[in-house]
């Protein structure tokens, strides 16, 4: 099994790889790292761990948008629904949504808005000025374009798509891949049945992401600014 | 990632990979019981579809009993003409009920009355409003357009109030109503005049239909033909319907209610014999337009196109479509797919099994609400390119309510 560092920060040629997150989930599970014997040293036998991590990479993506992906769309005349049919990583959020030709930057609105702001919006074509996302992956422009001859670059936050092979990229950020090792080991005991473990790894997953507040031990506390006047 | 993989999965984590504690079947219902659990809690999954206009051939039936042997698992089925409860009986015309009742058959009812929806259009005059079908998944509608003109939602309640005529009432679209809850029919009122035949692009088995193998001979017909019939060969005779033989068989004791599935003529190895009008590949998403074709040969972003006109467009929430086969795939992203294996991993240990483990319902439930947090925190990202901005109450609002209406003069009142 390759081994890097895991101590790299100032080491440049020294990032994590896959290999590296791997051994360090053999490590904390206790199993060897020169000749595993639950976990083979192939794709297949890695199988698991890879599971778990590509796991924490998606949810991690999901939850801080921490990769971005552009995407071209070319406009369909009269077309006003258009899906996000995403063939590398998957769209999480559009960011940004810029209209080539025109040079114009679609304005973000609500269906609900959009529908009350003019009930014959389907009626309308000319250059798109605003957009709406419709589920996870419909984007819906206003008005409908009049003509074939313009093209939308989407600019998106995007979780990525599994890694299956130690030599893909891990699309994560070094800092948060402490994090997902944390994670992989969490469900390697909880499956082994030991519920205690799991649940203290997941807990220093959910620590080293740093998002703790998303999940804070008083969540009936409502915090609130308030002035002197109010009660 | 199918359900077989999400199965491979939950099973690691369930330490029960042979399935000697929990069965395919059971956990499947798991699945699709978190799935919808997921939904009703995080309400993720919304659509677009253009529902054709007219609906495209499906089951009619008429009897309650006929619905077993329809494919309703296939799409949706249409209880067709009218049923008297008091002589239990189907009827077409409305003055049929006083006949069979005894009573002057007066009532006057110059209508058509049809089997399969789509025939409305066909008629001049049809009966009853024809239905259309919203997707099977469907679950709220979020707006709803006829050739892109928006419709409001109203009741039979609130139209037979202003309409006398709302059965039989057509022109441009106003408003629509749903028959109930229990199945995803809208009718649209009044009833479009101006519809689209050419966006069916079915192609027909045979050029015409034969009873008897010597009406094959091209001296009657020419070109493909397709029978209509089977020959029941214990009986001499051609029957259209194979559970026919039994009535030769059994002495004519026989009651249709008894009939097995052979009831649908189709294609390919599985042959059954009945009657069909279209290639049965038309039960697929039937009713559903979609235009494809602009996405092929595209690379990265692909985009699928659908054809509004003179089709009713529906924005909807939608429920997640259950599993059945291995190959079945979830209609939630590949990473929110986990969530739901937590739910069924949770339910999986508290159930009464001699699996059942309580530390690990409560860690598979933690992860569940964990995971719910997560999705949340998820839709509010997803208003990321939002401008937010304050206003105060003295400014006019941003949103200018632009829905058309008459003068409020109108009618003049004296």
């Amino acid at each position: 099994m390759e081994m890097f560092c895991v101590h790299g920060w100032s080491c440049i040629w020294e990032t994590w790889t896959v290999n590296s997150l791997e051994t360090h989930v053999l490590e904390l599970i206790g199993e060897s790292v020169d000749s595993p014997d639950v976990f083979a040293d192939t794709d297949a036998g890695m199988a698991p761990i890879r599971d778990s991590i590509n796991a924490a990479i998606e949810e991690i993506s999901m939850l801080t948008g921490c990769g971005k992906r552009n995407y071209h769309i070319p406009m369909k005349s009269g077309y006003n629904f258009y899906t996000i049919d995403s063939r590398q990583d998957e769209v999480a959020w559009p960011t940004n949504i810029w209209l080539m030709g025109i040079g114009r930057r679609l304005e973000r609105v609500e269906f609900r808005w959009l529908i009350e702001y003019n009930p014959l919006w389907m009626q309308n074509t000319g250059t798109p000025e605003r957009y709406c996302i419709i589920g996870t992956d419909i984007l819906t422009v206003h008005p409908a374009p009049s003509s074939d001859t313009d093209i939308l670059e989407i600019e998106a936050c995007v979780v990525p798509e599994r890694y299956t092979s130690d030599e893909q990229r891990i699309k994560l950020r070094d800092d948060y891949q402490w994090a997902a090792v944390h994670y992989a080991v969490g469900e390697y005991y909880a499956g082994r049945g030991d519920a205690i473990q799991a649940k203290k790894f997941h807990t220093r997953y959910l620590m080293k992401l740093g998002i703790q507040g998303l999940y804070q031990e008083t969540p009936e506390r409502v915090w609130a600014y308030q002035t002197q006047v109010t009660q | 990632m199918n359900w077989d993989d999400q199965r491979t999965r939950i099973r690691r984590f369930l330490r029960d990979p042979d399935g000697n504690i929990w069965s395919d079947a059971n956990l499947l219902r798991l699945y699709n019981d978190a799935q919808r659990d997921l939904n009703q809690t995080i309400s993720l999954l919304e659509d677009v579809q253009a529902i054709r206009v007219p609906p495209i051939y499906q089951d009619s039936y008429l009897y309650e009993w006929e619905w077993r042997h329809t494919r309703n698992t296939e799409g949706y089925v249409y209880q067709a003409l009218n049923f008297a409860d008091q002589s239990d009986a189907v009827y077409v015309a409305m003055w049929e009920p006083e006949h069979l009742a005894g009573a002057n058959a007066d009532t006057n009812d110059p209508c058509w009355y049809y089997c399969h929806p789509w025939e409305a259009w066909i008629t001049t005059r049809p009966g009853n409003p024809p239905p259309v079908w919203a997707d099977s998944a469907f679950s709220d509608v979020i707006s709803i357009y006829w050739d892109k003109h928006p419709i409001d939602a109203t009741s039979k309640k609130e139209l037979s109030r202003q309409d006398r005529t709302w059965r039989t009432r057509a022109g441009d679209p106003q408003a629509y109503y749903r028959k109930d809850a229990l199945d995803n029919q809208i009718i649209i009122w009044p009833t479009p005049t101006t519809v689209s035949w050419s966006d069916i692009t079915s192609s027909p088995l045979a050029s015409h239909a034969v009873t008897y193998d010597w009406e094959e001979d091209d001296a009657y017909f020419t070109g493909t033909s397709q029978y209509l019939t089977v020959e029941d060969l214990d009986n001499s005779r051609w029957i259209t319907y194979r559970w026919e033989s039994q009535i030769g068989s059994t002495g004519g004791v026989f009651e249709y209610s008894d009939a097995s599935s052979d009831l649908w003529l189709e294609t390919g190895a599985d042959a059954e014999h009945g009657i069909v009008l279209y290639d049965e590949t038309d039960t697929a998403d039937f009713g559903l337009v979609t235009d494809a074709g602009y996405a092929q040969g595209l690379t990265g972003a692909g985009v699928d196109l659908v054809a509004e006109e003179n089709n009713v467009l529906m924005v909807f929430a939608k429920l997640p479509k259950d599993l059945v086969e291995e190959t079945d795939i979830s209609d939630y992203p590949v990473y929110m797919r986990k969530y739901i294996e937590y739910g069924v991993l949770e339910t999986a240990y508290s159930s009464n099994t001699d699996g059942k483990i309580q530390s690990l319902e409560d860690y598979w439930g933690w992860r569940k609400q964990l995971a719910y947090k997560a999705l949340k925190l998820f839709k509010s990202k997803k208003w990321a390119d939002r401008d937010f901005r304050f206003r105060t109450k003295d400014l006019p609002a941003r949103v200018s309510r632009r829905r058309p209406r008459l003068p409020d003069a109108y009618p003049a009142q004296w």
